[in-house]
């Protein structure tokens, strides 16, 4: 029961990765359309890729271009019809192995399709893996569930453009997990705690309409020595609870 | 341990208290101009109970002279009172560190019952005299055996209307021995008003409850001990909560230094992004995270409100089913954790 509060509670588990393993999105979908590939050295040596576009490419095309990739691939987008965003996850042989709907949306946007129930975490070459689409990086309530599920990185796509310290930078803070924002700008964010410079914003290599993030595992483990999340007060939320009706 | 010292200087001053006159008729307060203030606060220790009262009445005047209808005061704001106990060589010991942290929440727990209520009649005099809701802060008081970090409320009249222990501790506090608070109170007082304290705004769940009080103002008082202020750390809490929630923040920081512990902050007012003039979610703030002042500023609720609907609002029956049964199975956890591990042979 104590190692298991700890686990749950505590630093993020190392699961043997090193600060290298990388994480590479897309700028914009123009080159995506063009036919172009990643750059060359970048394919081979990332873990997984994020293309983070505009529309919802079809999904033949896009596994032919995964199995073409040979890692993981999420692609996240407006769905062609309607509103609402998908995350569809191919494996590095292209095959889509999952799918992913937005939870929430604001009361602005056009009525989408239809709104997912369920969140998971999913397993991306050995990461744990929140996906926040659309507005739902918008409701802490998601990426609060993803964290207490287990998630080290929360990943932020097809989400409207936020001002800095807004969006994942935010959920990064409150969650103490490494999160990535595939919109425009893309960020790469930490705990301040995590971050030399105090700003929780870590620097991206750019190449062309790509764009690299080196994940820094290791950097959480001074976050454990005063884990936000320890602090937590099931007890008051419980007494007071915002969602019931 | 310096109780009897302290008790008898606090007693030596109290009747300094009793010069707090009326200095104005109660304000009246208008929800499309409401207008609240900040005060940032150096924690220094004061030689006097009227040295500190004559800075309170500083602030104070400062604010209502603005109209402020509302003050907010930072943490541990009656732990300048400290002070009383400077020739005693308890305080001493703690400003070269020779107190463990068991020494020190020992120490503060035998001091809180002589300070608590001097802390309490003055600040009920500054609201009664100013005719203002006043968010005293917080100090530490003995709730039931243990301390707890308390904000206080009081209404216009002078009345203790509301406290709030602190729902979330930083690791400093928990050495002490201070034990968090275990629900958000409900509002009371003239103003749709709750105060959090501190680290509290750094968790979402604190606004979701305040807005289901039906706060639509989060009083804020903080205390961070942190020597080196930081733009970002400073967005972490009632900023970003205030953009998540779209509930005005009115945050009262303390700085300066108190027995070896520095604190840096800006007292502030922030609202939601698109409700503030340079877009920057800022109605007011200090220049700088040190010194003392007062920021005012002027909200309009009705318009506030309007903004609220523009949020995403978070699905009912999703968070039932995703969050309220985590919460249940970490508090069970957390519970395990405080009772250690079972005797052998269960």
């Amino acid at each position: 029961m104590h190692h298991h509060a700890r686990t749950l509670l505590g630093p993020p588990p190392a699961r043997g990765l090193s600060a290298a393993r990388v994480v590479v999105t897309r700028l914009d979908t123009l080159s995506y359309w063009r036919g172009d590939h990643l750059p060359g050295t970048w394919g081979p040596s990332s873990d997984f890729i994020v293309l983070d576009l505009a529309h919802m490419p079809a999904r033949p095309q896009t596994a032919r271009w995964a199995d073409g990739a040979q890692v993981p691939t999420l692609v996240a987008a407006r769905q062609p019809d309607g509103d609402s965003r998908r995350a569809d996850l191919y494996d590095g042989r292209g095959r889509q192995v999952a799918s992913l709907g937005q939870t929430h949306r604001a009361p602005g946007d056009a009525e989408p399709a239809r709104l997912s129930d369920a969140v998971q975490v999913l397993d991306l070459a050995g990461h744990a893996v929140g996906v926040l689409l659309g507005d739902d990086v918008l409701v802490p309530e998601v990426s609060r569930t993803l964290t207490l599920m287990g998630a080290e990185l929360l990943l932020a796509v097809a989400a409207p453009h936020l001002p800095p310290y807004l969006g994942i930078w935010r959920e990064s803070q409150q969650n103490q997990v490494i999160g990535f924002g595939g919109g425009a700008p893309p960020a790469l964010t930490v705990p301040c705690e995590a971050d030399a410079q105090g700003t929780g914003f870590l620097s991206l290599e750019y190449l062309g309409d790509w764009v690299r993030a080196t994940l820094p595992w290791g950097a959480l483990a001074p976050v454990g020595e005063a884990t936000l999340l320890q602090q937590l007060n099931p007890r008051a939320y419980l007494d007071r609870p915002w969602w019931s009706p | 341990m310096g109780r009897a010292y302290l008790a008898w200087r606090v007693a030596h001053e109290r009747h300094r208290v009793q010069v707090l006159q009326r200095r104005g008729v109660p304000h009246a307060w208008r929800r499309e101009a409401l207008v609240v203030a900040a005060v940032q606060w150096d924690m220094r220790p004061v030689g006097s109970v009227s040295d500190w009262t004559a800075r309170l009445v500083l602030q104070c005047d400062q604010a209502t002279r603005a109209g402020a209808a509302l003050i907010v005061f930072p943490e541990y704001v009656g732990l300048s009172l400290l002070g009383l106990l400077s020739e005693h060589r308890i305080l001493r010991r703690a400003s070269a560190g020779q107190l463990s942290p068991t020494e020190v929440g020992t120490r503060l727990k035998a001091w809180a019952p002589t300070l608590v209520p001097l802390y309490r009649t003055v600040f009920s005099r500054l609201a009664a005299a100013y005719g203002v809701t006043v968010v005293a802060g917080s100090t530490l008081v003995q709730q039931a055996g243990h301390l707890q970090n308390l904000a206080h409320v009081f209404a216009p009249d002078g009345r203790l209307v509301a406290t709030q222990p602190k729902l979330h501790l930083l690791a400093t506090e928990a050495s002490w021995g201070v034990v968090p608070g275990t629900s958000l109170a409900p509002i009371a007082g003239p103003l749709p008003v709750q105060p959090v304290v501190c680290y509290d705004a750094s968790f979402f769940e604190t606004y979701r409850m305040a807005r289901v009080n039906g706060a639509e103002l989060v009083a804020v008082p903080i205390a961070d001990p942190e020597p080196d202020y930081g733009e970002a750390k400073a967005r972490r809490g009632a900023w970003a909560r205030t953009q998540e929630s779209g509930l005005v923040s009115v945050v009262g920081a303390g700085t300066g230094e108190l027995y070896g512990i520095t604190f840096t902050g800006k007292a502030a007012v922030y609202a939601p992004l698109a409700e503030s003039p340079a877009r920057d979610g800022v109605l007011a703030e200090s220049p700088h995270p040190d010194g003392e002042g007062v920021v005012v500023a002027t909200i309009d609720l009705d318009r506030l409100q309007a903004y609220r609907q523009q949020l995403p609002t978070p699905r009912a029956d999703r968070v039932a089913s995703w969050l309220a049964p985590r919460y249940r199975a970490l508090g069970r956890l957390m519970e395990d954790e405080r009772a250690g591990p079972p005797p052998a042979g269960l």
